[in-house]
């Protein structure tokens, strides 16, 4: 069987679910996967990927910074080494840095954010969004090495284990362009467009001291951000930086969470492509009703608290 | 800017900045119809004359030319036939030559009465004329005109004119600033502000469109409408639907103009259809704003007579692709203001030239523009733009099928004041009388003083759904507006105490029903301090400046770009 | 210091998606166009770079010669010249055809920095502006949130999952801009005014071919219809279990 190589993040040695997720896409078209993972802690994370179903994991060691443009050829070089028809990386910041390089030293082109991925033998064909998602495109490529970057939380990561050969190779040291340092995040406060749950109040929380129910909520999902309608925003409850719709930010996130908030076509405008929608609002009427896939009808300052402590308690399972 | 106290221009211009100047020789704010044929008609004058060095300069708020251009539209050639013979081959575009031409009576009970051919009333016969997009008519114009040199420039809104007094102390028009970019909500500069210029010229046209807000200013601080009628408009909301292709087939090129049903004889109004090509319909409903409902709401008349079944059955199974509203100035002769003053003219809409029987304008507009840019071509050669030389445009008004086509149907609107029949009755007599009908001149009433108390309102919201009958922000949705948002509201409530202490008992604050934008909404908890201002709904139709009872609501220009996009309107 | 910017024009926001009749591409009867929104950035850091270190701005696109509104629109802003390489039919370009192109330009130009925006927003790659410093052999630093350059090397802010980084860099380099990292100027009506009449120069370029072949264009699903789960606190469980069970969400 032939190989797809895909790059592997980690968090000091724990390799990020959306490189599961990359792998588990990769594993899908019936090819072998070799992973590569760099960095420190690059050794431990190689030895946990057969779990996510690599055949193969290559650790570059050595490094003492991390170089984009030097991990770009070592990756390149280890997709020609190994003969491999395709590389895969996540569509995460790094991800979208790393795999352009590679795509073009390996003079490919690169399939950006798939969504799905077919392949016969070694010919691939992808599904991905144009126009920020109002239409979908399936593409056939016909380059030399397939190269994509997957969509997050869209695949399912491999639940089998394989039997894993984990290689070490020195990491080149010679970059363009180094990365010094990288200052954690000093607060978790996700931006309402690239977390994957979005909680989102609109005037039915009658003032700005209520918006902590909403707050609590998002805290209670973890990866979360909270959004505002635009009513809300111009009453200067919430700051424009979390105002979704039209003139707002659009988002899509797994899961919006309206509360609240009537659904004025403005607003629906910036939320509708979320891929599930949850409504909570008093009047039974209100229009969000119409795109949510679940609804409940309630007073938010009832239901709001009750949910909060259900995801809490979910969360612990 | 100068003046006496009670003449402040009202701008979100920030004061004490240091602005570019730029002197151009012709100035036009406003790129519509009556502006831009103004420009063309003025190039050509002046090229004749062997004057080739002018720069005519045309200013634009929208984003796109065209973008706040919105009309029913059938149009009456004439104008254009004018300003070229050969439109057609030009190329100008038309939706097609009216075919099928009828008036329809809706009645309550859901029925209709239809009369066509000789029994279709005769300001409403379209024979000769064409359906239009106008939005695309004044891009096509705007290109005509950019070929003889003319510079038209969208994006740049005129906040404030500029005044000059001389030795004597006469005051004159010396241009106009554009509109600063790059100011926050709280009326600061942000990164990347840019000041409006000083633009100057000794001669500035005004073609705004109804109710320019510069233009208002000017009328009032020049007493151009001494000895006048108060100007009376209507509202009208117009959607493209686009239906089946059986329906778009059977439509095609016809016209029907309906009267009755929801209105009846409340007030003044009706609505239009009208068959465009690729099964598209421009449908629409007009209302007069001096409808003594302090519940009046154009926008909710317009979808109940969308339920109309005889109106219900032309829709069914299409779907809106466009929404948008304007104001029409339907006061007619005795409305206009004076044409004229000390460096400047007034245009088209701004000055009224609306036929309101036919309720048809286009080609007044061209005609204005046609008529002064020949005065100013006068001004220019006898090098002086005072209003003593420029009083010619108002002559040559005088002297043209214009005046004549106005002055007929003179007392037309004034007519309706006393309520609808009334109207009918005489508005027969004005068409056997040459437009004079029962009185030599009627007058009128300016139409925020014809709003009775709340307590009289019998107006009733209709049920919307998501297919035809939609919400005013789902239709706000359909015009495409959008404004940078972090800028100071454009929509200025001068004294919120007057809509606390009075116009909530009196009145009810009808600014949450007239606007056809939802820009306005009423607190409906707590101790409201004034009215919610969505001022980024705004379709900049005007309606607010003229119908608040309190005259408490003044329209200013939001940063250039902002508002609808009437694409095919 | 020689900038280039590169810029593409892509629909505007409200564009609609329709299937064209073949059923592989878009129908754009109607659509507005507008420049991207990261390539402004784009174009105002190189702006900002051109007034801090002196220098000369070209705005570089690959599109139809109706892009020369949005180049001329950068020139007003202060960019010095502008070159369109002429492509009727740029949405057959794939992100290899277009960083080649743009490379073999950037050279002939003889740059030290090019800035393009993060991704345009109609095919949304995020992937040209890696790709050109890669086949230039150039540094490259992407998403870039802050930046400072100085003779021959630069410093930039990234902003990633998991923190900010500091990027390093020699030039020359490629930036690809993000929001945050400036605020794009407006262009004055005497800007406007001034490069009105200037003709925007076309070129060819090289033809690559596309790697890519588009086997369908589909409008995406209807959404599913809702239901309401419940009324009030009550229908919490509820609505955790259909979270659980339909959704796979928590």
């Amino acid at each position: 069987m032939s190989n797809i190589i895909v790059f592997v993040e980690h968090h000091n040695g724990t390799a990020r679910a959306a490189s599961a997720q990359c792998i588990g896409a990769a594993l899908a078209t019936s090819h072998d996967v070799i992973a590569v993972v760099s960095g420190k802690g690059a050794e431990e994370a190689a030895a946990t990927l057969g779990k996510h179903g690599a055949t193969k994991a290559v650790a570059l060691t050595g490094a003492a910074q991390h170089s984009p443009d030097a991990l770009a050829r070592d990756i390149a070089k280890l997709v020609k080494d190994n003969g491999a028809k395709g590389f895969m990386a996540a569509a995460t910041a790094t991800g979208k840095d790393i795999a352009p390089r590679v795509a073009a030293l390996l003079d490919s082109t690169l399939f950006s954010d798939v969504t799905g991925i077919t392949a016969q033998g070694d010919a691939f064909t992808v599904v991905r969004p144009w126009l920020a998602g109002k239409a979908i495109a399936t593409l056939t490529s016909q380059a030399p090495v397939f190269c994509a970057t997957t969509r997050l939380n869209v695949f399912a990561a491999s639940g089998a284990e394989k039997k894993c050969e984990v290689i070490k190779a020195a990491a080149s040291t010679d970059g363009k362009a180094i990365v010094t340092s990288v200052a954690e995040k000093a607060e978790e406060k996700l931006d309402v467009k690239e977390a994957p749950v979005v909680v989102s109040g609109g005037r039915g929380l009658k003032g700005p001291e209520n918006f902590k129910l909403i707050e609590d909520l998002a805290a209670a999902f973890g990866a979360a951000a909270t959004g505002a309608s635009r009513a809300v925003v111009d009453a200067g409850w919430r700051p424009h930086a979390e105002q979704v719709g039209q003139t707002g930010k659009t988002v899509s996130p797994q899961l919006y969470i309206a509360v609240g908030i009537s659904g004025a076509i403005q607003h629906l405008a910036g939320m509708r492509t979320s891929k599930v929608i949850v409504a909570i609002n008093k009047d039974a009427e209100a229009p969000i009703f119409k795109v949510a896939d679940y609804g409940i009808v309630g007073d938010a300052f009832e239901v709001v608290p009750a949910l909060t402590a259900a995801v809490k308690a979910a969360k612990k399972h | 800017m100068g003046g006496p106290p009670s003449m402040k221009q009202h701008s979100l211009n920030l004061p004490n900045i240091e602005r570019e100047e730029l002197p151009v020789d012709v100035l036009l704010i406003g790129a519509g119809a009556a502006n831009i044929a103004c420009a063309i008609h003025l190039a050509r004058l002046l090229k004749a004359r062997g004057i080739e060095d002018k720069t005519i300069l045309v200013l634009e708020k929208s984003e796109e030319i065209g973008n706040h251009t919105l009309s029913g539209a059938v149009m009456n050639p004439r104008g254009m036939a004018e300003l070229f013979p050969d439109w057609r081959e030009r190329g100008c575009p038309i939706e097609g030559d009216v075919g099928r031409d009828a008036m329809w009576w809706l009645k309550k009970n859901g029925k209709h009465s239809q009369f066509e051919g000789a029994l279709c009333p005769p300001q409403l016969k379209n024979h000769g004329n064409v359906i239009v997009a106008l939005n695309k008519v004044v891009g096509w114009m705007k290109s005509q005109a950019e070929e003889l040199g003319v510079q038209v420039y969208p994006g740049f809104a005129a906040a404030e004119i500029l005044f000059e007094t001389d030795a004597q102390g006469v005051e004159k028009v010396v241009g106009v600033q554009t509109r600063d970019a790059g100011i926050d909500k709280h009326g600061a500069a942000k990164a990347g502000f840019q000041p409006g210029m000083n633009v100057r010229a000794p001669i500035t046209v005004f073609g705004e469109g109804p109710r320019g807000h510069l233009a208002k200013h000017l009328i009032k601080r020049h007493k151009l409408d001494a000895g006048k009628n108060p100007q009376t408009y209507g509202t009208g909301i117009k959607e493209i639907w686009e239906v089946p292709a059986a329906t778009g087939a059977e439509w095609k090129n016809r016209v029907v103009h309906t009267g009755g049903y929801p209105l009846g004889f409340d007030g003044y109004g009706g609505s239009w259809i009208y068959g465009l090509a690729d099964n598209q319909l421009s449908i629409g409903y007009v209302v007069g704003l001096d409808h003594h409902d302090a519940k009046l709401d154009p926008h909710a008349l317009f979808v109940k007579w969308k339920q109309h079944p005889a109106i219900a059955r032309v829709l069914e199974g299409g779907k809106v692709v466009r929404y948008g509203a304007k104001t029409v100035p339907e006061g007619g002769y005795f409305a206009m203001p004076r044409l004229y003053g000390n460096g400047y003219v007034l245009v088209g809409d701004t000055a009224g030239f609306l036929n309101s029987s036919t309720l048809k304008g286009i080609h007044l507009s061209i005609k204005s523009g046609m008529l002064a840019a020949e005065a100013i071509a006068d001004a220019i050669v006898a090098g002086q733009t005072s209003a003593a030389q420029l009083k010619r445009y108002e002559e040559l008004f005088e002297a043209s099928w214009a005046r004549d086509e106005l002055y007929g149907v003179r007392n037309w609107r004034q007519a309706f004041d006393q309520g609808f029949l009334a109207g009918m009755i005489d508005s027969a007599f004005q068409m056997i009388t040459g437009g004079r009908g029962l009185v030599k001149r009627r007058s009128g009433h300016a139409d925020h003083t014809t709003t009775r108390r709340i307590g009289e309102s019998r107006f009733e919201k209709p049920k919307f759904d998501d297919k035809g009958s939609l919400d005013k922000l789902t239709d706000v949705f359909h015009s495409g507006t959008i404004h940078e948002e972090d800028q100071p509201a454009h929509l200025l409530v001068l004294d919120t105490t007057i809509c606390v202490d009075r116009c909530t008992k009196e009145f009810g604050n009808p600014c949450q029903h007239f606007c056809p934008a939802a820009v306005y909404e009423w607190p409906s908890e707590g101790e409201p301090k004034g009215p919610t201002v969505n001022f980024s709904n705004c379709v900049h139709c005007k309606t607010c400046d003229i119908a608040d009872p309190y005259e408490n609501i003044e329209w200013v220009v939001p940063e250039g770009g902002g508002g609808p996009k009437y694409h095919g309107m | 210091m020689k900038i280039v910017a590169c810029i593409k024009r892509v629909p505007t926001t409200e564009a609609q998606a329709k299937i064209a009749g073949d059923g592989k591409s878009l129908d754009n009867a109607g659509w507005q166009y507008m420049a991207s929104f990261y390539d402004e950035i784009a174009v105002e850091q190189a702006i900002l770079t051109k007034e801090k270190l002196g220098g000369e701005v070209t705005v570089v696109t690959l599109g139809p010669s109706a892009a020369s509104k949005e180049v001329r629109e950068f020139l007003a802003r202060g960019a010095d010249t502008g070159v369109i390489l002429k492509d009727d039919h740029p949405s057959m370009r794939d992100p290899r055809a277009t960083a080649k192109a743009l490379a073999a330009k950037v050279k002939a130009l003889g740059a030290e920095v090019v800035f393009v925006g993060r991704v345009a927003t109609d095919r949304d790659h995020s992937a040209v502006g890696a790709m050109l410093a890669t086949y230039l052999g150039w540094a490259c630093v992407t998403e870039a949130i802050g930046l400072e350059l100085s003779a021959g090397k630069g410093v930039a802010k990234r902003e990633t999952e998991h923190g900010v980084e500091t990027v390093e860099f020699s030039l020359p380099a490629v930036i690809t801009c993000n929001k945050g990292l400036n605020e794009p100027r407006r262009a004055s009506l005497k800007g406007i005014m001034a490069v009105k009449s200037k003709t925007i120069a076309e070129e060819a370029f090289e033809n690559v071919a596309a790697q890519v072949t588009v086997s369908k264009v589909e409008l995406p699903p209807a959404r599913k219809a809702g239901r309401i789960v419940g009324e009030g606190a009550a229908a919490v469980p509820a609505l955790i279990e259909a979270l659980r069970g339909e959704a796979r969400i928590l």
